[in-house]
């Protein structure tokens, strides 16, 4: 039994961006989400109701390739009545096997080949960003606060409206470049299009998501304020609704941390404290047992619609760095490879049943910025259904204490994400240390 | 820079007591006409220059100074002379169709550099206002600001980073900086104990600054003097005899910064290394640049933005990100050296192709076309231990880059290192894919230097009529129109549950 209470209210939400979008016409709107609020639902929902009802030309702007392919299948099934048109790169080999087979899906890499009436029409931003000759009713930014300004202005022009839609709690634009020259610029050009377009024009019609379908309450109570202190949001989950069981019994400490999850979503696993670089072999040791422990003991999922089997592709590690992601996925065995190991900039968007966690301060005799990122740990932290379980070493307070930010402000920004990061790591500390820490020794 | 093969490089150059040379190529060309050049500024005043010394590779350093740049008059005069100065050495890189090449000792140089055209580049108005030779010395500077924050230029240059191009020491990255230390790594002076060497060579400053010691003990004391007599004495005769110690001092200052960056570009010269094969077209891309800067420059409307506007903004952004990935790839494809490092990142990966299978599968084209599609699989194998790897990352071949393949899967044989599955995505007609037993030198990327270019005309021409409403806060948005539906949600029911239409 959902929380109905927190559905109804996310079902008003999508209700007044409906509006706001298509009757209304704002000519801006911005949808803001917690992790697993529903954005590809309202996404599918707009464009759908966008061409079918009120005969729009539509455009949705993705991030990645996976998502394009995504969202073009989530589109054509659950609305069989829209043809959808998959804008992909130059020279693909093949349709994506997500997508063949459906029957409303039209996949096209020219320009001409677009319809010129009504239509919708899904691309990644870089694809967008080489298209010309075309033009469009509205524009969906999907992960808007993942599109960078200096990508967006290439292909703005494309649509007379947009909808921006995204997840302000998860990692930023990021660049290697130098940008010391637009540092104070709240509009330069490696800030969000989000950023950007509220810089320059206020703030437009916005609209926020109060519930997680993803997250449970267990979950959503360390999430939510730690990395979303302004975003106020309940799980659609009721406690108890979803657990992980462990029909075969487990010794040994990784085996107690992987028992945990069977309590409550959250279990971490602190090893002794030690100075071990970037890839350190006993987390990934560890890390690596625990994934092996769900898949030997035939860990169960019980959630809304039913029990199953916990199934390797159902199974993420997150790790900062790919070197450590390399590190573990060379210590699974080949049962286990299907299980997701990618770092957290490449686990953005996706869900999960349980998360394995390699906490990004492990080892580490420093905190920089990087480590301390509050997107970064919020990924890592917010991709889980069932259970998360993290694995990190002792002294990870006292490395904090000792790396406190280094408080360089930029006149004109009021945000300071290696502080809301730090704040963020000793929030989740707090939540998981200590008491309910399982602590082990060495392997 | 890889923080393992880094490491590598470094601790043996600790265990040998001298800076290892990292590359195989020389990463950036020594221009005959170089102009070294060593500006201190005042401790305290954060965008000025107190003195500064400048000069060829040969010849003597010339000096030039201010007894007090917080004297406004003073200090614009030496800008003056100094823009006199770089204004002819780019009057003679332009008439010889050659990009000017300043060379500093540090990144704090450049920063300072970068700073001084932003201060004066404004000619401003009233009593601010500015002398012409000021603001066209800030205009200069400007090209020099604008360089720096692209990776792979060839002006500025800072000794201390083309040093750490070249070779590693067996000190901590950040203690690099130093100038003079790092030429103690490279020629450790005979019998003296290297860590002797470098901390002596440290208590020279090599930065923009003088010693505190300096400041307080010495130059306080003249300069206020000279400022005691300028207020005292309407003589001309008597400031100018209380500056000359002042330049003294500073003489000493400035005078090891400057032979320091000539004994790093000999350090590099030195080496005897082939030029880079990419180095030619940066060579070319950077008088390009120069050139139509000069002539921007020459035009009577010309200025420069206090704040880039959105779009210059993303396409200096873009720009610079294009010039980074060219560069790493060009030094991945290029330098064996450089690839070991790539290696380490997961930008590059040599291993043996140890089996091959080609399959008949079933395709759907995006046309819709059915068909069958040959796949090739391959095996790799690579003792390369320390490799990241990810799947789903692709690779080219430095023999034949239309050669791609991307990684499947990988698993660790004890005995054999790592085995690499992957498919070969391209170029599996022609070259085709190479017989087993073969190995492959792969690199994640090939330099694409002609895309920005293009990518920059395209975008110019699109936004030519002006700014999407978004980025430009002078026009109207779409005014909202319509009113809202009584039941949105009931919409999308009806919708989800209507059958398909004809596309």
């Amino acid at each position: 039994m959902p929380n109905r209470a927190a559905l109804a209210a996310a079902d008003a939400t999508v209700a007044e961006v409906l509006n706001a979008t298509l009757w209304c016409q704002e000519p801006a709107v911005l949808v803001t989400s917690p992790p697993g609020a529903g954005k590809t639902g309202t996404v599918e929902r707009v464009a759908a109701v966008g061409l079918l009802e009120l005969d729009l030309r539509v455009m949705v702007a993705v991030q990645t390739n996976a998502q394009v392919v995504d969202l073009v299948a989530r589109l054509a099934r659950n609305f069989p009545a829209v043809p959808v048109w998959h804008f992909h790169r130059w020279n693909l080999p093949e349709v994506p096997a997500p997508l063949r087979g459906l029957p409303n899906v039209r996949s096209t890499e020219r320009t001409r080949d677009l319809p010129a009436g009504p239509c919708v029409v899904v691309a990644t931003s870089s694809k967008w960003a080489e298209t010309d000759g075309v033009h469009f009713d509205l524009m969906v930014v999907d992960e808007a606060y993942q599109l960078r300004e200096a990508l967006y202005i290439q292909f703005s022009g494309l649509a007379d409206r947009v909808l921006f839609i995204g997840d302000p709690g998860q990692l930023d634009p990021f660049t290697q470049a130098a940008i010391e020259r637009w540092r104070a610029d709240p509009a330069g050009p490696h800030r969000s299009c989000v950023a950007a377009f509220i810089a320059r024009r206020g703030r437009p019609r916005s609209f926020s998501f109060p519930v997680s379908r993803r997250l449970d309450q267990g979950s959503v109570a360390l999430v939510q304020p730690a990395f979303y202190p302004a975003l106020p949001f309940e799980a659609a989950a009721l406690p108890g609704e979803r657990q992980l069981r462990l029909p075969v019994a487990g010794i040994g400490p990784v085996d107690r941390a992987v028992t945990a999850l069977g309590a409550g979503p959250w279990s971490y696993l602190e090893l002794p404290e030690a100075h071990a670089g970037m890839v350190d072999d006993d987390v990934v040791a560890a890390i690596a047992g625990c994934v092996h422990a769900l898949l030997d003991r035939g860990a169960e999922v019980r959630d809304e619609y039913g029990t199953r089997r916990l199934a390797p592709d159902r199974i993420a590690v997150g790790c900062a760095h790919t070197a450590q992601t390399t590190a573990v996925r060379r210590r699974l065995r080949r049962a286990a490879s299907q299980v997701t190991v990618e770092t957290a900039n490449r686990l953005q968007g996706q869900e999960f049943d349980v998360t394995i966690v390699y906490h990004p301060l492990a080892g580490r005799t420093d905190a920089t910025a990087f480590h301390l990122d509050a997107g970064r740990l919020c990924v890592l932290l917010s991709r889980h259904r069932i259970g998360c379980l993290i694995v990190g070493r002792a002294g990870v307070a006292d490395l904090l204490a000792v790396h406190a930010p280094a408080a360089e402000r930029t006149l004109g920004l009021d945000d300071d994400p290696e502080y809301d990061g730090w704040q963020a790591h000793l929030a989740v500390l707090d939540r998981l240390g200590g008491a309910a820490a399982i602590r082990t020794v060495r392997r | 820079m890889t923080a393992s093969y880094d490491t590598l490089l470094r601790l043996r150059a600790w265990q040998q007591g001298r800076a290892q040379v990292r590359v195989s190529y020389q990463q950036v060309r020594v221009q005959p006409h170089a102009m070294l050049l060593a500006p201190v500024k005042m401790a305290g005043e954060d965008v000025t220059i107190f003195a500064c010394g400048w000069g060829g590779r040969s010849g003597p350093m010339r000096f030039d100074f201010v007894a007090d740049p917080r004297n406004r008059d003073a200090e614009y005069a030496l800008f003056g002379r100094l823009g006199a100065v770089l204004a002819r050495y780019f009057a003679w890189c332009q008439a010889h169709g050659l990009h000017p090449q300043v060379w500093v000792a540090s990144p704090a140089a450049v920063r300072l550099l970068d700073l001084l055209a932003d201060r004066l580049r404004y000619a401003g108005s009233g009593p601010a206002a500015k002398p012409a030779e000021v603001v066209r010395f800030g205009e200069h500077l400007t090209l020099l600001a604008q360089r720096a924050a692209v990776p792979g230029n060839q002006t500025p240059l800072a000794a201390t980073e083309v040093l750490g191009l070249h070779y590693a020491t067996g000190q901590q990255p950040a203690e690099d900086a130093h100038l003079g230390a790092f030429l103690a790594w490279i020629d450790p002076p005979p019998g003296q104990p290297l860590e002797e060497a470098v901390a002596a060579a440290e208590a020279t400053p090599m930065g923009v600054l003088a010693q505190p010691d300096t400041d307080n003990d010495e130059l306080a004391g003249l300069v206020a003097a000279w400022n005691a007599a300028r207020r005292r004495d309407a003589s001309p005769a008597a400031p100018d005899a209380l500056a000359r110690p002042v330049a003294a001092v500073l003489r000493t200052v400035v005078t090891p910064i400057f032979d320091a960056i000539g004994a790093a570009i000999d350090a590099i010269e030195r080496l005897g290394l082939p030029e880079l094969a990419s180095l030619a077209g940066r060579v070319a891309g950077e008088e390009r640049t120069f050139a139509a800067f000069m002539a921007y420059l020459d035009r009577p409307d010309h200025r420069f933005a206090l704040r880039d506007q959105p779009l210059p903004a993303a396409l200096g952004l873009l720009e610079r990100e294009a010039a980074a990935a060219d560069l790493a790839a060009e030094l991945a494809l290029e330098d064996p050296l450089c690839r070991a490092q790539a290696a380490s990142a997961g930008a590059a990966l040599t291993a043996t192709l140890v089996a091959h299978q080609q399959t008949s599968e079933p395709s759907v084209g995006p046309t819709g076309r059915r068909s069958r599609r040959q796949v090739h699989t391959i095996t790799l194998a690579t003792a390369e231990a320390d490799g990241r790897l990810r799947p789903g990352d692709t690779f080219r071949s430095i023999a034949n880059p239309g050669l791609v393949v991307e990684v499947r899967d990988f698993t660790t044989d004890p005995s054999e290192g790592l085995r690499i599955a992957a498919r070969v995505t391209g170029g599996f007609s022609r070259p085709g894919v190479p017989a087993v037993g073969t190995v492959l030198e792969l690199v994640a990327a090939v330099p694409e230097r002609w895309r920005f270019p293009q990518k920059r005309t395209k975008v110019r021409t699109r936004l030519a009529g002006g700014l999407p409403w978004p980025h430009d806060p002078t026009q109207p948005p779409p005014a909202a129109s319509g009113r809202p539906h009584p039941d949105p949600l009931a919409v999308v029911e009806r919708l989800r549950a209507a059958g398909g239409r004809p596309g």
